[in-house]
């Protein structure tokens, strides 16, 4: 009798703990499912830190590799001073040009305004109205001095030009007769670095030595032109170069598979621009002996300290300069991801 | 019953326990359906809320639009319908704009709103410049800052654009995952479902246990007592639902037939009782007569032989021996005859009296007998041969071996409620222990070859059994040499109580 009202009794308590455990798993599960598609995943798709300021970065090309590299590094040094960072010229649905962005911008009345600018007048005027309108300019990578940008991110033209000339120095052999140039119309200060690459080759050559270099302007507007026009390059056997100096990632990309099409690895010698994952196999597997890369984790964060500096000094340092790195087969391993090797 | 507190459950009724089980398991459901309607409802809110807020913005691009419109009629026309749209739908713009986010957030399409908020507002400068200009007729201000607020209103219109299509595309990942969290919670609640009506069954079993377990124990008890066992430990129950009420009662019912067949045995018990002594008398007499008829081969022959006698001695004119032989016969058949173990008080006296002519003849007169008869003795019955071996007792033991004169007194006396019968000698005389012994029926068989064999204990047993009282025999003596009286008491009235 007594053994039966135990085993009664703890049949009721088995019984209890069962129904407990069920209703705990329950509201485990419940309180899982609602947290993974409920309102916590509904505002995580909606994050909603906020900030004290608002800048922009206005670039001409703001898919590319490069400059969502140096977004995201300026946008977590951004984060750092509570600010949010807004990656403008990726309306793809308009063609806006870099002045419609700064005057969207400007309407916008953000707090700051990140640009690389096109060396077009229209551009600067836009620049002079930002600073009437209170809104700091910074410009990375290319500088335009003669606007009322309070500060430039970069390399200057001089630097870059001597970069390049030394690269092309080291490339440079006995059978090396031309060097040509791919230059941007865009990038308003190219023609500076051209020319200092120029008087860099020229002094640094052996007596005796001639090698021509020249420049091949890529107009910008056209969809695609810099792409054919590097193709014509490499089809006119007499106007191919045996070194040729890119200095944009799309121009570097389009010239490594014009040359690998083309099958001239080995008698075109390419110096490519910006450390993309193509590029450092094409340096690791010797297709191309070297590659110029900016250093975008400064720019990113210089920029954002520039306008920071602004808001806090009331002024701001007229040159940061960014550190620029020289990619080659030796030290290719130390830039690549593991993802990318 | 053990003391112990009732637990709620066992205070319920079958009625409120089944209520009750009903009720939990309706109640869980009504849980589950709730939980699972107000996630149905929050979705369906979400679902509204995808479109609601594409709605929103396409309401703000069209009053911007109606805005713009307005401008550039009154740009056109200066009308005043125009100014008072323009001035009305300004303020249904600003209105709307109040409702977007301001803030830098850390979201594409939150920083578009607080955006397009700025945007429009930079719009509605440029717009209230150009209708003042217009007002004022400055030509050049008004058509130089009309260029400027229909650029403003491209670009706003142009990012709202772009915001619609980025909610549009959140809104359809929100969507998916709306549509993924329904399936998900679908497989959740179903298995919610299962859990409950799980619990819900086994609740249920529970409960149905606690009604049928104590049934199923009645009623196996109830068929142990069908079988004849009432010794059954009866299973204990604290419940007080209706079935505790039948089980208190039969547990009731139980303890009254207990009493009632432990009463039914006692009574037995004590018929059987009588019955024993009845049988045991019955045996004792019975080993009288088989005594005295070991004793005495054929004693309808010996005392027809003893008539015999008597008649020849008559013929023969010796008086005396015929006289002798008559009592001797005489002594015989009542000893023979007996009447069922009973006889009158005189039938015993003339059986001593034969008794004791036979020893004088025997012993040539040296038995002394005396007695006294109280005459109001008729009807005093007794069993038979009890007088006869006690006074032979009194010669065997008492006076026969004697130098001096032997003496028998026999005295019967009518007291108020029995007869006392006193047979006493002036012989030997007996020992206390002696005569202890003889009471308890130790003093064993010593008797002579010439006796009747019926020992004291076997008439005092006799007597006990015949009027069921003990003590009614007694003996007392001085001590050695003093003489031995033996008296017994016959009551009044009793005798064969057991009415054999």
């Amino acid at each position: 009798m007594k053994n039966r009202e135990k085993t009664k009794r703890r049949r009721y308590r088995a019984l209890l703990v069962m129904s407990g455990v069920t209703a705990v798993l329950t509201l485990l599960l419940w309180q899982y499912v609602s947290r993974t598609f409920g309102d916590e995943a509904w505002q995580e798709l909606q994050s909603d830190r906020k900030y004290d300021r608002h800048y922009v970065m206005i670039v001409d090309d703001a898919s590319s590799l490069l400059w969502q590299d140096i977004y995201q590094n300026a946008k977590e040094a951004a984060a750092k001073s509570n600010a949010f960072l807004e990656l403008s010229g990726n309306w793809d649905e308009e063609d806006y040009s870099l002045s419609d962005y700064m005057n969207i911008a400007i309407a916008a009345k953000v707090d700051g305004i990140i640009l690389k600018p096109d060396g077009t007048v229209k551009l600067r005027k836009t620049i002079d109205r930002a600073e009437e309108a209170d809104i700091p300019v910074i410009t990375v990578i290319e500088d335009d001095s003669a606007s009322s940008r309070k500060s430039f991110v970069g390399v200057n033209s001089y630097q870059l030009g001597t970069i390049y000339g030394k690269q092309i120095l080291e490339c440079i052999d006995q059978n090396t007769q031309k060097v040509t140039v791919l230059l941007n119309r865009a990038d308003a200060g190219k023609e500076l670095v051209y020319k200092q690459l120029r008087a860099t080759v020229q002094e640094g050559l052996k007596d005796g030595q001639k090698v021509e270099i020249n420049s091949l302007t890529i107009t910008p507007g056209s969809p695609f032109g810099s792409e054919e026009l590097i193709r014509d390059l490499f089809q006119d056997e007499n106007g191919r170069p045996d070194i040729l100096v890119c200095m944009s990632e799309t121009e570097s990309k389009c010239a490594y598979y014009a040359m690998v099409d083309y099958n001239q690895v080995g008698s075109v010698k390419l110096i490519g621009y910006y450390q993309s994952a193509g590029m450092l196999n094409a340096v690791q597997k010797g297709v191309i002996p070297m590659v110029v890369a900016l250093d975008t984790e400064q720019i990113g964060r210089y920029s954002i300290e520039a306008l920071e500096e602004y808001y806090s000094m009331g002024y701001a340092s007229n040159y940061f300069s960014v550190d620029l790195d020289i990619i080659t087969k030796e030290n290719v391993e130390s830039y690549q991801k593991p993802e990318e090797t | 019953m053990r003391e112990k507190k009732n637990s709620p459950l066992q205070r319920m009724s079958i009625q409120t326990k089944l209520l009750m089980t009903f009720m939990l398991t309706a109640v869980l459901m009504f849980v589950i359906n709730l939980m699972l309607y107000s996630q149905i409802n929050h979705s369906m809110r979400r679902l509204d809320e995808v479109y609601a807020t594409n709605a929103s913005l396409n309401e703000l691009s069209e009053c911007l639009e109606q805005t713009q419109d307005d401008v550039y009629e009154y740009l056109n026309t200066k009308s005043s319908d125009s100014l008072e749209n323009y001035y009305r739908n300004t303020q249904t713009l600003r209105d709307m704009l109040e409702q977007l986010n301001a803030e830098n957030v850390e979201n594409d399409s939150k920083i578009l709103e607080a955006n397009i908020r700025n945007m429009a507002d930079t719009y509605l400068r440029y717009s209230e410049e150009t209708v003042q200009a217009k007002r004022g007729r400055n030509v050049e201000k008004y058509n130089t800052v009309y260029n400027a607020a229909l650029q403003n209103y491209k670009y706003v219109q142009a990012a709202i654009y772009r915001l619609n299509d980025m909610r549009f595309r959140s809104n359809t990942d929100n969507y998916r995952l709306m549509m993924k969290s329904m399936k998900y919670m679908e497989i959740v609640c179903s298995g919610i479902v299962i859990a409950a009506a799980v619990c819900s069954l086994m609740l249920l079993l529970l409960m149905i246990r606690t009604i049928t377990e104590p049934l199923r124990a009645l009623a196996g008890s109830a068929n142990e007592v069908a079988a004849g066992n009432f010794d059954i430990e009866l299973p204990d129950t604290d419940n007080r639902d209706e079935v505790g009420v039948v089980q208190h009662a039969f547990v009731k019912m139980i303890e009254s037939i207990r009493t009632y067949i432990r009463q039914t045995k006692e009574s037995m018990e004590k018929e059987q009782k009588m019955m024993e002594r009845e049988l045991l008398m019955e045996t004792h007499l019975k080993d009288a007569q088989l005594k005295y008829l070991q004793a005495q081969i054929n004693p309808h022959f010996l005392f027809n032989s003893l008539n015999a006698g008597a008649q020849l001695a008559m013929m023969e004119d010796a008086e005396k021996t015929s006289i002798f032989i008559e009592k001797m016969a005489e002594f015989f058949r009542y000893n023979v005859r007996m009447n069922g173990g009973r006889a009158s008080l005189e039938e015993e006296l003339t059986a001593v009296d034969n008794y004791v002519y036979i020893l004088n003849v025997r012993f040539a007169g040296d038995i002394h007998f005396e007695k006294m008869i109280d005459p109001c003795i008729e009807n005093t019955e007794l069993p038979s041969m009890i007088l006869q071996p006690i006074v032979e007792n009194a010669v065997n033991h008492g006076i026969r071996n004697v130098t001096w004169e032997g003496w028998i007194f026999l005295r019967v006396e009518r007291r108020k409620d029995c007869v006392m019968i006193s047979v006493r000698d002036n012989g030997e005389g007996m020992t206390q222990t002696r005569i202890a012994e003889v009471l308890s029926g130790k003093a064993g068989q010593r008797e002579k070859k010439d006796s009747t064999g019926i020992a004291v204990d076997n008439v005092i047993n006799r007597l006990e059994l015949f009027f069921g009282e003990k003590d009614l025999l007694t003996i007392e003596s001085e001590g050695i040499g003093k003489g031995t009286e033996v008296r017994i008491r016959i009551p009044l009235g009793g005798g064969e109580q057991t009415g054999a």
